[in-house]
């Protein structure tokens, strides 16, 4: 039994935990559980583009092509990526650090890659679109303060088992605000911890590497770097030409009934040249193994991710883990359902703490436009991002202030929280038009149908919550007999 | 099949928990039961792909299946409810500088022992460095929620911060010696 004065003191520290992260926590959530769907959503940016069956893909040819495209110093980065088609991203690609071009199945080059909307939400999610380094530390700090909000929320609900199924909204906004909050967050919990260590890893595993690098290794990261990815193999200094079809040839027999998706040239803009192939492998966690060869796709090693220690497989499995990307659709339906979850108690969370005011004023109007003028923002990105090709972040930030001084200059919650629940409706429709009206029946095909369907169904939640909101403002209260 | 038979146990448990809470049945031991359906959820879908995989299939099948049960028991509003009252704005947070040494100690502070403390204790292991600094990096931001969520729920006084820079110094010292 948790005493009364611990479940106070929790109760305080929660709400002061979470008024100190909500914002943040809150756009974190929304853009992360979109990204659970990140690759579908770079298909659906551009549906137009060619579809490559796995099974029929030219690598012959395609290795021509890219050998082309190796042969041109002006493209080359470090890293140069030959992107082949799988049956969940069914599209091969020719990608430098800085850009990528589609292949049609006969191996030559189709058009650019446009993902314009998918790098500014993933840059939202990643870095706030702050400064890289530190706005990744700082995304990274919010998973560890959604531990201490998991266990400061567990603390604080001592009657966690009485109110394990109750949902109250019927009674006051309070009630309503924390029914909702606790039903979603307690039966979650362990789901939403997982996610808050793995997103906390992300950005805390370099300065934990750096103290690591001054503990035991004098300083030197590569040294702790090396330890963890290994060093690069010992080639002989080649300028050849990438020989991928021998190389894809071997894969069957290599990597049995992995998945290969991705086959890198290390080194690309030096003479040190090697290529790692990745292999997405059904039955393990760990991202993928890669499988190390020469230029002249003589077999060198494999990185070890597969067949590794514990920890390697822990480091590596991060990703995966985090983002849902395992075990195809359904498990991804899932994630962004409990992601939204989330998104729904960082949002019902500050709302339980500004309805136990008893007051409205300009921080709730504030807080109303902050939890949704941020899809808003969303969908009017990514409606524009179709033309433009720069300048979405501002867009989305323009859009959030927008919609932060309207509530504001409404000064009225429930109104604004219509308008803005119709306004996102219409975005939806929007956008929903405008692939319809740019691809035409490519809008209807393969991912770009999946992330459409989702788009109509928050479109449906959207018109029934708002039709409900109607239909209860309609009603008059009846007065009592008594 | 072994899927089906995994989602059928979790099914099982959420349902049990809900009659256990709607006072439909009287079992004794019922958190034991509750958590024997889970691990044979867990087991099923263990055997069916592996228990990393299953643990999160857990995680993911049960609060779908009960937040099932939640909306079936839900009382539902018939009426608009009472709005609060309109006031003007206190823009200006009350005792910030308060708050920011809260901020200060419970957020920077603790994380920054927390980090320093794990890594150092992690060093200890007679373990591989690559399963060291994989138990590093998960326990880490682990570790660092759990002090801050302790920092908030004990009375505040000056021997939570005197107690983490202790922990913080001395795991720093073992660092650097």
């Amino acid at each position: 039994m948790i005493r009364a004065d611990t479940v106070k003191r929790a109760i305080a520290g929660h709400s002061w935990l979470g008024l100190v992260s909500g914002a943040l926590m809150y756009l974190i959530c929304l853009s992360g559980s979109l990204l659970v769907f990140s690759s579908e959503i770079e298909q659906w940016e551009q549906p137009d583009a060619p579809i490559v069956n796995p099974s029929y893909f030219d690598a012959a040819a395609a290795e021509t092509t890219f050998n082309s495209v190796l042969g041109n110093s002006l493209d080359l980065t470090p890293h140069m990526y030959l992107v082949l088609p799988t049956y969940e991203s069914p599209r091969a690609r020719i990608a430098s650090e800085n850009e990528s071009w589609f292949l049609y199945p006969n191996g030559e080059i189709a058009q650019k890659e446009r993902v314009f909307w998918s790098s500014m939400l993933r840059d939202l999610h990643y870095f706030l679109h702050l400064p890289e380094s530190w706005g990744m530390v700082l995304v990274s700090s919010l998973g560890a303060i959604l531990v201490g909000l998991i266990i400061t929320g567990l603390f604080a609900h001592p009657s966690i088992l009485r109110d394990a199924f109750a949902l109250r909204l019927n009674k006051s906004s309070q009630l309503q605000e924390t029914d909702i909050h606790n039903r979603l967050s307690v039966w979650a919990a362990p789901f939403h911890l997982t996610i808050a260590v793995t997103g906390a890893f992300f950005g805390l595993a370099l300065p934990t590497l750096a103290i690591i690098a001054e503990a035991e290794f004098a300083g030197d990261q590569q040294a702790v770097i090396e330890t963890v990815y290994g060093t690069d193999p010992p080639v002989e200094l080649n300028q050849g030409p990438i020989a991928v079809n021998a190389i894809l040839q071997q894969m069957p027999v290599l990597a049995g009934d992995g998945e290969t998706f991705l086959l890198t040239v290390h080194e690309a803009e030096s003479e040190k040249r090697f290529v790692g192939v990745s292999v997405q492998h059904k039955d393990s966690m760990i991202y993928s193994e890669n499988y190390l060869f020469s230029t002249a796709g003589d077999f060198i090693r494999t990185d070890g991710w597969k067949d590794g220690g514990v920890g390697k497989k822990v480091l590596y499995s991060i990703y995966r883990l985090h983002f849902g990307n395992f075990s195809g659709y359904w498990v991804k339906v899932a994630y962004l359902v409990l992601g939204l979850a989330l998104t729904v108690v960082a949002a019902s969370g500050v709302n339980v703490w500004l309805a136990k005011r008893r007051v409205e004023d300009g921080l709730s109007d504030l807080w109303a436009g902050v939890v949704w003028g941020s899809p808003l923002a969303l969908t009017i990105s990514a409606s524009v991002g179709f033309w433009l090709d720069f300048g979405l972040t501002a867009v989305f930030w323009l859009v959030l202030c927008a919609a932060c001084c309207l509530a504001l200059c409404l000064r009225d919650v429930v109104r604004f929280r219509s308008l803005a629940r119709r306004l996102n409706a219409l975005g939806l429709i929007v956008l929903l038009m405008i692939q319809m009206l740019l691809f035409g029946k490519d809008a209807l095909r393969s991912a770009a149908l999946i992330v459409n369907q989702i788009v109509f169904g928050l479109l449906a939640g959207l018109v029934l919550v708002e039709a409900a909101h109607i239909r209860l403002s309609r009603r008059r209260v009846k007065p009592s007999v008594a | 099949m072994l899927v089906f038979i995994a989602w059928l146990f979790a099914a099982s448990a959420v349902l049990l928990a809900f009659c256990l809470w709607r006072r439909l049945l009287d079992l004794r031991f019922a958190a034991a039961w509750l958590m024997l359906l889970l691990s044979m959820s867990f087991l099923f879908f263990g055997l069916a792909y592996q228990p990393v995989f299953a643990a999160v299939y857990v995680f993911l099948v049960t609060p779908s299946l009960a937040w099932i049960f939640v909306a079936y028991a839900g009382t539902f509003p018939t009426t608009a409810l009472t709005r609060s009252k309109r006031t003007a704005t206190d823009w200006v947070p009350r005792n910030v500088a308060g708050n920011l040494a809260k901020f200060f100690w419970v957020i920077v502070f603790s994380g920054l022992a927390s980090i320093l403390s794990v890594v150092a204790v992690c060093n200890l292991l007679p373990w591989s460095p690559i399963d060291r600094m994989a138990l590093m990096v998960v326990a880490g931001p682990l570790v660092w929620g759990m002090v801050s969520a302790w920092m908030l729920i004990q009375q505040w006084s000056w021997r939570q911060p005197a107690f983490l820079t202790v922990i913080g110094l001395s795991a720093f010292m073992m660092l650097i010696r």
